[in-house]
């Protein structure tokens, strides 16, 4: 069954938000593996430097990350003023504050 | 995990995507039953969901790969080959008729018919992924299925799953080695929606190919197997940030992030080295500094497009194998010293060198290239001029009204392409001392380092960029040879 428009818009705000924290994690665990890699005096420079240019790569993404949410939930915000159909909204609404938090969590 | 679903559509997209199947098995330590071979070290199998599913049991990887058809004929070559038991059955998807090499039957009518129970499949993979970073589809332009329902395909996923990437190996057809008269037009079409809904678009241009095996492998008469291996090797080069850890670039967003700095300008590229013929191992290791030369060689690249009628907007460069990091980042380096004047001053610190210590399966080490290039407007050109050529005349046009098409969108797609064109060409020609507000005007939403745009001699270990000038050998040029049909 092909999911309704309601469902792609909320569906996808809330992958993007899973993606958000999935990245996060990843800045966590890789500077760690970065602090590993300082301590530990026969660990090649040029590995440690490629490991740091590793976590600046996730790090780069970020904010374009912020910008694709603030999209996404935009776009569902819109959508929620004209819906006038029967399905239950709670997911979604749930979805655009849960957005908005990052959002504003990110600006800091 | 970041779980890529794969979609194979058409014959070419079919075959290409079985060698990529069967090429990444090896490079993970996988039989052709998805069972893990004994002594498989865990770099090996540390990212395998990225593109494999494991049983509920746990003993085995299955592709998360969907095989689409219009006809049965080369799904079921696969299904009969010595990969039988790798690839989920109820994933083959295929029809009982034929695009016959026409785009609006792909994209409109028989394409459609089947669009449905594909995207039924394409959605029961994706809600058994935890964390799916996107798509990667293997298809051909120049046919009726890979390009007419590849790209009908895409514009759907687009439409259901529109925070997802898109990432696209997409075979050009060249008129050396054509299949079909209609090919210009198929490409054509194709072009217009992978502009729009590709993420990234990894560029496997057919004369190049034939290029390469007749020129550097020396095969008079390559038949599909060569190009198979050809495609396989760069396709699993492209993909290896993705499946092993510590990489840069390790998802397909971050490439994104990373290689396309304007949305339109996503047609990658690529090059691979060493080039070998298929089973044949090469007679001696290259050294770091070999490899960096034939990587950045116009006839590594598997576009027919000379890099040097161009400039870089950006580059990934992968060396694979037991290479010390050191010497790969000096090589690189002393090759954009060389030739800073091939890489815009206007995006800093635009080469990125990584380094991953698994080799691929037929060498010690090689090396991967993913440039975007403004020269890539030369396969469009090429396009464009064949298209124009018959377009005028109205050549072959009632293939497609016939199937509901309107003439209408052949102008738009012909001037959506043209557009491209016109925007490499101006990326091009875009000097730093130019007018400054211009630059702002420009939606520019790459940056790399967050680095001002202007700071364009800062060599410091981080590099602005250059490619190798090379001898003066051209690949514009096609083989007379009589070559397989739709590849």
């Amino acid at each position: 069954m092909a999911p309704t428009q309601l469902e792609i818009k909320t569906k996808a705000l809330q992958r993007l938000i899973k993606e958000e924290s999935y990245y996060k994690e990843e800045i966590k665990e890789q500077k760690a593996n970065v602090e590993k890699l300082k301590q530990d005096s026969n660990v090649d420079p040029y590995d440690l430097k490629k490991q740091v240019e590793v976590l600046e790569d996730t790090e780069r993404l970020l904010p374009t990350l912020y910008t694709k949410i603030e999209e996404f939930k935009e776009n569902l915000e819109q959508f929620l003023q004209s819906y006038d159909g029967q399905e239950d909204l709670t997911e979604s609404k749930a979805a655009v504050e849960e957005a908005n938090a990052f959002i504003q969590a990110s600006k800091k | 995990m970041r779980e890529i679903i794969h979609i194979s559509t058409g014959q070419c997209g079919n075959q290409i995507g079985a060698a990529f199947w069967e090429t990444i098995c090896g490079e993970h330590g996988l039989d052709l039953n998805g069972n893990v071979l004994p002594n498989t070290s865990s770099i090996m199998t540390s990212k395998l969901n990225v593109y494999f599913n494991e049983t509920s049991s746990g003993s085995k990887w299955v592709p998360r790969s969907i095989n689409v058809d219009l006809e049965p004929g080369t799904i079921d070559a696969v299904r009969n080959s010595k990969m039988s038991g790798l690839f989920r059955p109820d994933n083959f998807i295929f029809g009982q008729s034929s695009a016959g090499n026409v785009w609006a039957k792909g994209h409109y009518t028989e394409g459609a018919e089947l669009v449905d129970s594909v995207m039924d499949v394409i959605r029961r993979e994706a809600e058994s992924c935890d964390r799916l970073q996107g798509f990667q589809i293997s298809h051909s332009l120049g046919g009726g299925t890979g390009s007419g329902m590849g790209t009908l395909l895409i514009s759907k996923i687009k439409e259901e799953f529109p925070d997802r990437m898109m990432a696209t190996f997409s075979v050009i057809p060249s008129p050396k080695n054509s299949d079909t008269v209609v090919e210009p037009y198929n490409a054509t079409l194709s072009m217009h929606q992978l502009i729009e809904y590709a993420s990234e678009t990894f560029c496997i241009d057919n004369e190049a190919l034939y290029n390469i095996c007749q020129r550097t492998l020396k095969l008079t008469q390559p038949s599909y197997n060569d190009l198979n291996q050809l495609v396989s090797s760069v396709m699993s080069g492209v993909t290896t940030s993705l499946r092993y850890p510590g990489q840069l670039n390790s998802d397909l967003r971050k490439l994104a992030v990373n290689l396309v700095p304007f949305p339109r300008l996503h047609f990658f590229m690529i090059g691979y080295a060493p080039l070998t013929a298929m089973n044949a191992q090469s007679f001696r290791s290259l050294s770091v500094p070999e490899l960096t030369q034939q990587m950045f060689d116009s006839k590594n690249m598997m576009a027919a497009a000379d890099p040097r009628n161009g400039r870089y907007l950006t580059v990934a460069a992968l060396f694979r194998g037991n290479v010390s990091v050191k010497e790969v980042e000096d090589e690189m380096y002393k090759v954009q010293l060389r030739n800073s004047d091939y890489f815009v001053e206007w995006i800093p610190n635009n080469v990125q060198t990584s380094v991953c210590s698994v080799p691929p399966k037929n060498s010690d080490i090689s090396a991967t290239f993913i440039g975007n290039s403004t020269s890539i407007k030369e396969l469009f050109q090429r396009i464009d001029k064949q298209f124009v050529a018959m377009f005028r005349k109205k050549a072959f046009l009632h293939w497609y009204t016939s199937e509901g098409m309107d003439e209408m969108e052949f102008t738009e797609a012909e001037s959506n392409m043209n557009d491209l064109i016109q925007e490499y060409e101006q990326y091009q020609e875009w000097r730093v001392d130019e007018d400054e507000d211009e630059m702002d005007d420009v939606e520019h939403n790459y940056n790399a380092n967050g680095n001002n745009m202007d700071d364009h001699n800062n060599i410091n270990g981080d590099y602005n960029a250059a490619t190798e000038t090379t001898t003066g050998i051209t690949t514009a040029v096609g083989g007379d040879q009589p070559v397989p049909e739709e590849f």
